[in-house]
């Protein structure tokens, strides 16, 4: 059987499965507003969440009350740096049916309690009935405060995370500087050698004066149960073995916790009285305070890891870019992502991606897992090894390993052959990575030529290279003698190649020729660079 | 018009169930030939197509409960033959990647000449998505049957690309796994 079959095969799949798929995701009461944040979100890619591949189906964000307070609610004074809250409707009727139970707060009031009044069986429904969104998406522009985790738990606007979790952490905007809304999520994830069953956690807050999309009021609606606190509501939702949602208003603004089955208790109620005892300061998450990524076509920025993704004029194996997109982290590329055109050059390369990680920027946890070692360290016998006995489930056909400080995520065809095809694309960019380290000094070297402070050869010029050609090469330079050098230059085809390739401190790498250089200039320049 | 109401059209041979089908459903169906061609004109003779084979097939089938199942799967059929047609043609690199993704769930060489029977095969399919959480089912159908691209599919499900393509590779090697333990170790 072939994956094409597979796809045919499809087909015969039952009409009721095919139509749950045709509409909207399950549980999704779409707006407009949710589909611009899904629009966001794809120009965002996958720059979001640190964990990439954890569960993200997090939850919405809320109305602010201004003056009006819910009752139970609190009437202090608003968020620090938040907009002037717009008015709040008023509180809807419970679902019918359900009657909230009212818990009074206790210091000590232990996680079981909050959730002691939950039904098992109807809050499943009634998590169902909740309207689907994506906690930590909003509308308008956005900035990134993900690597500040320190600065923001020193101000008291996050609490202190165990670091084993990651932090993220993005800002929503409207006109102006401040945000109108806040998210912020620890994940936590174990990779185990079956990454199907890659276990994953995860906390997040959000936290609103106003919402453009989803009232608490769901949440509100289908409640059992509220938490009075210090004339707070807090209402609850979820089960003690599922997930868990609290839903507050204090000062000012909305406050949404939305936690998996396995968050610690402990630290889920650390986040719970850290958020309702510390308004986060808005002013503190200033757009111009924030990272921007960006989404980019890489012809718009040509320089973006060149020499990090494979190119046809790399290899014959290296089918042509189909497309490349680069992540931009304030302007700076932090990720390329190139999809090969695998109908022209068939069974070889699909996908490459290239991270320079940040907290918003990471592989797939399975990279860690699966990765494959550093490209410098690879020999064409350690690229089978790690084919034949990759962990189950894994797919047989991509390699993750770092390379100069990256991560890389490489995609062949399913039939392409560690030995034909893998190796040697992996070993072509390995030998001109060679080459591109050795280049850059070369490069600052030709600067220096350009600035006087190198004498300049007429008749030699260095300059950035790809690779070695066989035919044109003359060996190591520690070897060139004034004969050897003489011999080079009387082979045929070397003067009008107008190349001089040569290898140089375990480097390839080649200098421009002129047709008439003489031996004796270009013994002189190899003197030079030799620094005899 | 609901679909009975459309299909009763097409029972009683109405040209005007053609309009009314297009009317409902023909930018979704042009949607799905799009995701697969890449070519909006193709698409667009692929969704005519579509209503022919439609207009063709209804009588003797009656699909009044699942009509768009019906149609979507006719021109899912249409489009992915079409595609193929296109050979090596760039375009038909939809096709090719999800070949190749769907490869990795094939237990066995993948040159391994084999004839799996289609209903069986569906039937295990079937009872393997069905037992997946609705989300990821979503998404794998998206994927593989509405041949939605990764983006397209984050998108829809307002959540990032890198959770997509993770997920369907989990959902890709448990595929694997399952069908492993249904005898189709081949």
């Amino acid at each position: 059987m072939r994956g094409q079959e597979l796809l045919d095969k499809l087909e015969l799949l039952s009409p009721e499965l095919i139509q749950s798929a045709a509409g909207d995701p399950p549980g999704v009461e779409e707006t407009k507003g949710q589909r611009r944040r899904g629009l966001f979100w794809s120009f965002m890619g996958g720059c979001a969440a640190g964990a990439v591949c954890l569960s993200l189906a997090l939850l919405p964000l809320f109305l602010g009350q201004g003056d009006s307070v819910e009752p139970g609610g609190s009437s202090a004074a608003p968020l620090a740096g938040t907009p002037s809250p717009s008015p709040s409707p008023s509180p809807s009727p419970k679902a019918p049916g359900i009657e909230p139970v009212y818990v009074e707060w206790t210091q000590d009031l232990p996680l079981e309690k909050y959730f002691a009044h939950e039904e098992q069986e109807t809050d499943r429904e009634k998590l169902q009935k909740l309207p689907r969104t994506f906690f930590g998406y909003d509308e308008g522009e956005s900035r990134s405060f993900s690597s500040r985790q320190e600065e923001l738990e020193e101000e008291g606007d996050i609490p202190s995370i165990d670091s084993a979790w990651d932090f993220t952490c993005h800002a929503w905007y409207d006109s102006g500087s401040t945000p109108k809304s806040l998210s912020m999520r620890w994940e936590w994830y174990e990779v185990s050698d079956q990454i199907a069953n890659m276990n994953t956690e995860e906390i997040g807050v959000q936290i609103a004066g106003r919402s453009n999309f989803i009232s608490p009021e769901s949440y509100i609606r289908l409640n059992r149960t509220v938490v009075r606190r210090d004339g707070a509501e807090i209402t609850v939702l979820g089960q003690m073995d599922s997930q868990k949602f609290f839903v507050f208003q204090k000062d000012g603004a909305w406050r949404l916790i939305r936690a998996t089955a396995g968050v610690p208790q402990e630290m889920l109620l650390q986040v719970l009285d850290h958020f309702f005892q510390h308004p986060a300061d808005f002013r503190n998450f200033s757009k111009e305070a924030g990272d921007i990524y960006e989404w980019a076509e890489l012809e718009t920025c040509p320089e973006a890891f060149a020499g990090y993704y494979p190119q046809q004029k790399d290899s014959e194996l290296v089918p042509p870019l189909a497309g490349a997109e680069v992540l931009l982290l304030n302007g700076e590329p932090v990720r390329i992502q190139c999809v090969y055109d695998s109908d022209t050059v068939t069974g070889t390369l699909l996908q490459w991606t290239v991270y320079k990680e940040t907290p918003d920027n990471q592989p797939d946890p399975i990279s860690r897992l699966r990765a494959a070692g550093d490209l410098h360290d690879f020999s064409q016998e350690s690229v089978k090894d790690y084919f034949r006995q990759g962990p189950a489930g894994t797919g047989r056909n991509i390699i993750y390993f770092t390379w100069d400080g990256c991560r890389v995520e490489a995609q062949f065809a399913e039939k392409a052959s560690p030995e034909d095809v893998i190796w040697p694309i992996l070993e072509t960019m390995r030998e001109q990575s060679r080459a591109w380290g050795l280049s850059s000094r070369w490069s600052k070297a030709c600067g220096d030529m350009e600035a006087g402070k190198a004498p300049v050869d007429p008749a030699v010029s260095m300059a950035v290279f790809p690779k070695i050609r066989e035919e044109y090469f003359f060996g190591d330079l520690r070897d060139a003698t004034l004969e050897s050098v003489e011999a080079y230059l009387s082979r045929p085809g070397i003067r009008e190649s107008g190349r001089f390739y040569f290898m140089w401190e375990g480097y390839y790498a080649y200098a421009q020729l002129t047709p008439a250089a003489e031996a004796a200039e270009l013994y002189g320049f190899i003197v030079r660079v030799r620094g005899d | 018009m609901d679909d009975e109401a459309i299909v009763a059209l097409f029972l009683q041979r109405d040209e005007g169930a053609l309009r009314e089908v297009s009317g409902k459903y023909g930018g979704r169906l042009r949607t799905l030939a799009n995701s697969i061609l890449q070519d909006a004109s193709a698409a667009e003779e692929c969704e005519n197509d579509t209503y022919l084979q439609a207009w063709n097939s209804i009588p003797p089938h009656q699909p009044g409960g699942y009509l768009f199942a019906f149609l979507a799967k006719i021109t899912r059929h249409l489009a992915l033959d079409a595609c193929r047609r296109r050979g090596r043609k760039k375009r038909a690199g939809i096709c090719a990647r999800l070949t190749e993704e769907l490869e990795q769930c094939i237990p066995g060489p993948s040159d391994t000449p084999c004839q799996v029977d289609g209903i069986l095969l569906a039937g295990v399919l079937e009872s393997y998505l069905q037992d997946l959480p609705e989300e990821k089912r979503y998404m794998f159908l998206r994927r593989y049957w509405y041949c939605d691209s990764v983006p397209s599919v984050a998108k829809r499900m307002g959540i990032t690309q890198a959770k997509v393509k993770t997920t369907l590779h989990r959902v890709r090697a448990g595929l694997k796994e399952y069908l492993i333990k249904e005898g189709y170790d081949v």
